[in-house]
C-alpha cells in the first residue's frame, strides 16, 4: 500500500506532521510563559492568533496521518485549508506571495489523478470494476431498439442484429 | 491526438459507440455527448466546471480494424481527467479476445461467443 503513495503526499503529511507538533509546542510555550499576559495586555502580541496557530498547529495531525494513509477526508480537509490558507496569503500581499505561492502548488498537486487516486476520490483514473453485462438494460426493454440492434430474445439487452449468439446470456437468437 | 486499433468483432459502429458510451456513463462525474454517427464527445468537470478537460474519441473502420482517435483539450490547470477516462472506457469497451471455439474475435468482456455461442 505505502509503495503506491505520491512522493509528494509523503513530504507534505512529514512537513504537516513536524508543523503541527512544533507549532504545538510553540503555542504551549508562549501561552505558558508567565510574560506573556502581560505582553497581551501592552497588546505586544496578538494573543488571538496564537490560539489560531495553535488550533491549526492540532487541526495539522490529523491531517497528515490522513495524508500518510490515503484517507479520502484528509484530501478535502487539505484542499480545504490550502484553500483557507490562499485567501489569508491573497488578503497579505504583497507581503503574502510566498505562501500563496506554496498554496497554489499544493492544490495543484492534490488535483492530479495520481495524487486523487491515493486518497480514492472520486475522478482519479481508479475506476471501480464494471462490465457490460452487469445489470441488464432496464430502460426501453419494449421499445424499438436502435438501428442496426435487436433485442435478445431471451434477456432482452440490445445487440448487434446480426449476432447469432446474445454476447450477455448466450441465447440462440431467431 | 493518440490512436489504437483494435479487430473488428462487428462491423455495427453504432453498437461500438454504445458499449463505449455506457462504459463512459459508469464512471463519475462525466458528461457522454454522441457527435454524429461515428464519435463521442466526454467532458470532466472539476470543482464545479472551474477545472473542465474535453475529450473527443472517434471511431473510424478500416479492413479488419477499428481506428479509434482521441482528441483532447486539457484544463486551464494542465489536468486532462477527460482524457483519462476516455483512454480507460475505450480499452474496455473495444479490447477483445479470440473464440477458443471458432477462433473469431469477441469482446473481452462478452461471456459467450456471438458467432458460436460457446461460453
Ligand atoms: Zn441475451
Ligand atoms: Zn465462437
Amino acid at each position: 500500500m505505502s509503495e503506491n503513495r505520491p512522493l509528494g503526499v509523503t513530504i507534505l503529511a512529514i512537513l504537516m506532521a513536524i508543523g503541527g507538533i512544533l507549532g504545538i509546542i510553540g503555542a504551549i510555550q508562549i501561552l505558558t510563559n508567565p510574560w506573556i499576559r502581560i505582553a497581551a495586555a501592552l497588546r505586544a502580541v496578538n494573543i488571538g492568533l496564537i490560539y489560531f496557530s495553535l488550533l491549526l498547529s492540532i487541526v495539522a495531525l490529523p491531517i497528515a496521518y490522513g495524508f500518510w494513509t490515503g484517507l479520502t477526508w484528509s484530501w478535502y480537509a487539505g484542499l480545504a485549508v490550502s484553500g483557507l490558507s490562499a485567501i489569508t496569503n491573497l488578503l497579505q500581499l504583497p507581503g503574502g506571495i510566498l505562501g500563496l505561492i506554496i498554496d497554489a502548488v499544493v492544490i495543484y498537486y492534490l488535483l492530479q489523478p495520481n495524487v486523487k487516486e491515493w486518497f480514492k476520490v472520486m475522478g482519479g483514473p481508479t475506476l471501480p470494476e464494471i462490465s457490460l453485462q452487469a445489470k441488464p438494460s432496464t430502460s426501453e426493454p419494449s421499445s424499438t431498439p436502435p438501428p442496426g440492434m435487436k433485442f435478445c430474445v431471451t434477456c432482452r439487452r440490445a445487440i448487434p442484429s446480426s449476432n447469432v449468439y446474445c454476447p450477455y446470456c448466450g441465447a440462440k437468437q431467431p | 491526438m493518440s490512436q489504437v486499433s483494435f479487430p473488428v468483432v462487428t462491423k455495427n459502429i453504432n453498437y461500438m459507440l454504445m458499449r463505449l458510451e455506457k462504459n463512459l456513463r459508469s464512471m463519475p462525474g462525466l458528461q457522454v455527448i454522441r457527435q454524429g454517427n461515428s464519435a463521442v464527445e466526454v467532458t470532466a468537470s472539476a470543482l464545479g466546471g472551474l477545472l473542465k478537460s474535453k475529450a473527443t474519441v472517434t471511431l473510424n473502420l478500416s479492413g479488419n480494424y477499428y481506428f479509434v482517435s482521441i482528441t483532447s483539450t486539457p484544463s486551464p490547470l494542465g489536468g486532462n481527467e477527460a482524457l483519462n477516462y476516455a483512454n480507460v472506457a475505450v480499452q474496455r469497451a473495444f479490447s477483445t479476445k479470440q473464440c477458443n471455439n471458432c477462433k473469431k474475435f469477441i469482446f473481452l468482456d462478452d461471456k459467450y461467443c456471438m458467432f458460436c455461442g460457446q461460453k
